[in-house]
């Protein structure tokens, strides 16, 4: 029997190559129900009580599902973390505009190219797995370092942010980085920290 | 072969979004020529998009979804056309990172080169917001930097030639990350071809010696002048 949640992903990605395919607007509305309030949590998570932000990041999102659609190939990649490269780069993008970052590089430039799949079977069988151990291993990480993640990927903060935060030395934080990918099964045997 | 990579610290904070641009750049050129990265930056990104999936949803505005929709209809969002992310785009040197073609435009010989020594040059391309000087150098065959200490941290990516230091032998693709505990560091680029690096400095770097005493002063700006 298939994983809920892996046929829920593929569904998602069904309805994105629809869009992208036939300009689907019914299949667009889909995705906006289930993308937008995690988006605007995503948005919330960095910046708590912006809002407005916070919708501007779910218009400029999903826009781009709209404008992309037709780039995206479900053979390559899940549908979630293609979600989640386009809101980070939102996210990035909003940054810069703001004066944190300087020069006239967006962040679709700084990934151009480096995190789509590529086309060899076996590595996308891997990467599709990998997903799935992610998403199991995450409901079993201790909240520790669960916490330190969150920190990262949906505060935006560095691990020496984190650990001013947090209260801890930063060796604290950079293990705890470490242990959650070990569980997570994201750093390969062998690789050096 | 690449030997020298940026940590899975460095890569996580690139997979989130969470660092300052001139690493970042750094870090992209890197990915570029590196598989092996690419492959853990993927599977860095899986955390992220996980962890945005499990976040409780938070309550959307009514009038947001007839905004969006009225955006896709009217035209204001226009369908976009792939970056093109295989070769080297017509008419740009083929070292040039992707992420850099913007700031670099065409041939690298027509960016305004400083002399810092007799085989020494650098061409200025962008500063972060915190004062981080992202520039591109390049070193004669043979030739040396001047031995010094870094104040903050330094970040260069080779993409010609090679260059070496007390360390170790750094080649196209190698990434390399150097602060003030790295002490003396005195790169000398290969005999037998030109070396350019991209390079991302925070601070100005101290030269050592009796002659470093008296030019720290004047150095500020040209920290790789011999």
């Amino acid at each position: 029997m298939q994983d809920p949640a892996a046929t829920h992903v593929q569904l998602l990605s069904g309805l994105i190559e629809q869009v992208g395919a036939q300009r689907d607007e019914r299949a667009f509305e889909q995705l906006f129900e289930h993308y937008a309030p995690l988006l605007r949590s995503y948005s919330l998570a960095r910046e708590p009580g912006a809002h407005l932000v916070a919708d501007e990041l779910v218009q400029e999102v999903l826009v781009k599902v709209w404008n992309k659609a037709h780039l995206y190939d479900s053979a390559k990649a899940n549908a979630n973390t293609w979600i989640f490269t386009l809101a980070r780069n939102c996210r990035i993008d909003y940054l810069r505009r703001n004066g944190r970052f300087a020069a006239d590089i967006d962040a679709d430039d700084l990934y151009a190219g480096l995190e789509d799949e590529n086309s060899d079977p076996f590595e996308i069988t891997q990467q599709r797995k990998a997903a799935l151990q992610v998403q199991e291993g995450l409901r079993q990480l201790p909240n520790e370092q669960a916490q330190v993640l969150a920190k990262v990927y949906l505060e935006g903060k560095t691990q020496q942010e984190a650990a001013l935060e947090l209260n801890l030395p930063l060796g604290t934080v950079k293990s705890r980085v470490r242990l959650a990918l070990q569980k997570l099964e994201i750093l390969f045997r062998g690789r050096q920290p | 072969m690449i030997h020298y990579h940026p940590d899975t610290d460095r890569l996580m904070a690139f997979a989130a979004g969470t660092q300052p641009l001139s690493q970042a750049i750094c870090v992209s050129a890197h990915l570029e020529h590196c598989a092996q990265c690419r492959q853990l930056l993927r599977r860095l990104n899986h955390v992220g998009s996980e962890m945005i999936s499990s976040l409780p949803p938070a309550r959307v505005p009514e009038q947001l979804k007839a905004k969006v929709m009225q955006k896709i209809r009217s035209g204001e969002a226009a369908v976009e056309q792939p970056i093109s992310t295989t070769g080297s785009a017509p008419g740009h040197s083929p070292i040039v990172p992707r992420c850099l073609r913007k700031l670099v435009p065409g041939d690298i010989d027509k960016l305004r080169w400083k002399r810092l020594s007799p085989s020494i040059r650098s061409a200025r391309l962008c500063s972060d917001v915190d004062g981080t000087q992202v520039e591109l150098i390049r070193i004669k065959p043979g030739g040396k930097v001047a031995r010094h200490n870094h104040t903050g941290e330094e970040v260069t990516l080779v993409l010609k030639g090679a260059f070496s230091d007390e360390s170790g032998i750094y080649r196209a693709g190698d990434i390399i990350f150097r602060d003030q505990r790295d002490r003396l560091h005195r790169p000398i680029a290969s005999q037998d071809s030109e070396c350019i690096c991209l390079t991302a400095v925070a601070s100005p770097i101290q030269l050592t010696g009796w002659l470093g005493r008296i030019f720290n002063p004047l150095i500020r700006r040209s920290h790789y002048a011999h």
